[in-house]
């Protein structure tokens, strides 16, 4: 059976036009004959001017300084059990709402099972074992986090007061087809619905989770979920858990790990072809030999370029988007706001506006410039991106 | 013959980016011409390929999938191609006409592929523009095209 070239070459393009990896790749090879004369057309290209490059470097510290705040907020309320552990700021890289979990990404060797995951002084989960005979929790780099309510979830010593002075009223979180669930409240305790609770300090018992982190707000049950008679007592004391954080709209975690244990981040450095244009997409003089892959991130003197599209053997294309998912919004004030530019994902009453930095935030190299809201509409806002300097190196290194 | 015609191209397609640094989309594209010649006069044979190189070479210039670029010259090749008979017998004229011609074609291809896969793949002006250039070199292709081409 022969196959006739056009037919070959139409089934390649469309492969190329559905994204089709292998494909992709391929087509990045060309770009050697671009290699030997794109010194030559980076001299008569227009240069980067130098207020440009003095602007860039202050936005570029403010962006950084951001991103420092953010992290600091994300941490807030939580603490270390242990002098040789740390609270790290994680990526999650999949929530899994059917397994109420998520997949965060953790230093490889540097976790422990049963670590409490926050964020913002809220407890959300426990990490878990990949398998139930499994002793380690991290697998490539990913752990598993089963947020309060799930069955795999421990119990959790909990308590809310009426008021700071008031006697604390003590019970135990559970999971419960329901989600989270109160039980063995306080002999002389009542709940009542609305009230925040958070975890109690039971060090005393040996339990390593702090006192004081947020798990949520009370709710009694439901009248007729009780029945009649001397068990009507237990609608005072037992009830559901309404969680204020929808644990799987998050992009970053908080969780202990062990002090000094590095990343493995696959880094490189390269330059990008001047031969290629500068508008919205670039490519690269290094490919997977070079250690790129698709999804990588591009960055420049702390300014985001933009993630790898496709990485061909020496060559690789850049597109100059935002990365999908949650950004950081920074107003002239420094009020920091993690958002998609999607305006259904913004907070209530919150409205950008043009000018307004937009931060992206790497686990490892913390935040990078990503732009300015160029425009702000019904939908979302557009970001205007800062320019390459087309004489500069680039770091690529994995999300 | 064909490696002539990369290195042409590379070179050309240089030019481009240069101009296109400074002039934006104003820049006409002078990979036009060339398909436009190949299209005309290239021997059959090795037409495919050409062409399949132009459009991955323009791509590749672009930061674009390939393979919209190249559908695109293919299908503004398969028209200019079905007019060949009566361009040739215009000469000059009918290489600046089909210059123009698959100009709008790749333009056109270039848009449609865009909608209908949701990816940008560029045409339009630049590539309308590439077709002015057919105008002064179409004494050089013609005299090309009696040398080394088919004009019949």
């Amino acid at each position: 059976m022969t196959v006739r070239p056009s037919f070959l070459v139409v089934a390649l393009c469309l492969g190329s036009l559905f994204d089709w990896q292998p494909v992709r790749s391929g087509e990045q090879a060309l770009s050697a004959l671009l290699r030997p004369t794109d010194g030559l057309v980076q001299v008569c290209l227009p240069t980067f001017t130098e207020p440009e490059q003095t602007r860039r470097a202050l936005a570029v510290r403010e962006a950084r300084e951001a991103w420092g705040s953010w992290e600091i907020a994300l941490r807030s309320g939580a603490r270390s059990s242990d002098a040789r552990r740390e609270l790290a700021v994680v990526p999650v890289v999949e929530p899994r709402r059917s397994a109420q979990e998520l997949i965060v990404r953790v230093p490889p060797g540097a976790v422990l099972a049963g670590a409490a995951v926050t964020s913002h002084g809220v407890l959300l989960g426990f990490l878990r074992p990949w398998r139930r005979d499994a002793e380690r929790v991290e697998s490539g780099g990913l752990a598993r986090v089963a947020l309060l309510g799930n069955p795999k979830a421990r119990p959790v010593a909990a308590e809310w007061r009426a008021s700071a002075e008031s006697p604390a009223v003590h019970f135990l979180l559970t999971s419960g087809a329901e989600g989270p669930t109160i039980a063995h409240t306080s002999r002389e305790g009542v709940l009542a619905s609305g009230q925040l609770a958070y975890t109690r300090d039971a060090s005393m018992f040996g339990d390593a989770l702090p006192g004081g982190l947020l798990l949520g707000r009370v709710k009694q049950k439901d009248a007729s979920d009780i029945p009649g008679g001397a068990l009507a007592e237990s609608r005072q004391r037992e009830g559901k858990l309404e969680s204020l954080v929808d644990a799987y709209t998050l992009d970053h975690v908080v969780l202990e790990v062990d002090v000094g244990v590095p990343w493995e981040i696959r880094e490189t450095s390269c330059r990008a072809f001047a031969s290629t244009s500068r508008r919205g997409r670039l490519r690269l003089d290094a490919g997977m030999w070079n250690g790129i892959a698709s999804q990588d991130l591009v960055v420049q003197d702390g300014v985001f370029i933009g993630q790898v599209k496709a990485a061909g053997p020496w060559s690789s294309e850049v597109h100059r988007e935002l990365p999908p998912g949650k950004v950081l919004v920074v107003s002239p004030e420094g009020e920091v706001v993690s958002t998609t530019p999607l305006s259904a994902d913004w907070p209530r009453d919150w409205v950008p506006q043009v000018g307004w930095r937009v931060v992206v935030g790497h686990r490892v190299y913390g935040g990078f410039l990503a732009g300015e809201i160029r425009e702000v509409g019904p939908r979302g806002f557009s970001v205007e991106r800062p320019l390459l300097d087309p004489e500069g190196d680039l770091q690529v290194f994995e999300r | 013959m064909i490696v002539a015609l990369v290195f042409v191209a590379v070179f050309l397609g240089q030019v481009f980016v240069v101009s296109r640094g400074w002039f934006g989309s104003f820049a006409p594209d002078p990979l036009v011409p060339i398909a436009a010649f190949v299209a005309l006069y290239w021997p059959r044979r090795t037409v495919l390929l050409s062409l399949v190189l132009l459009g991955w070479l323009r791509a590749s210039l672009l930061v674009e999938p390939a393979g919209g670029q190249v559908l695109a010259v293919l299908v503004a090749y398969a028209i200019v191609t079905g007019l060949r008979t009566h361009l040739l017998e215009f000469r000059e004229f009918g290489y600046v006409l089909g210059a123009f011609i698959l100009a709008g074609c790749w333009s056109m291809a270039a848009v449609l592929t865009s909608s209908a896969f949701g990816i940008g793949i560029s045409g339009g002006r630049e590539l309308v523009l590439g077709g002015l250039l057919s105008i002064p070199l179409a004494g050089w292709a013609m005299n090309l095209a009696n040398r080394y081409g088919e004009t019949s």
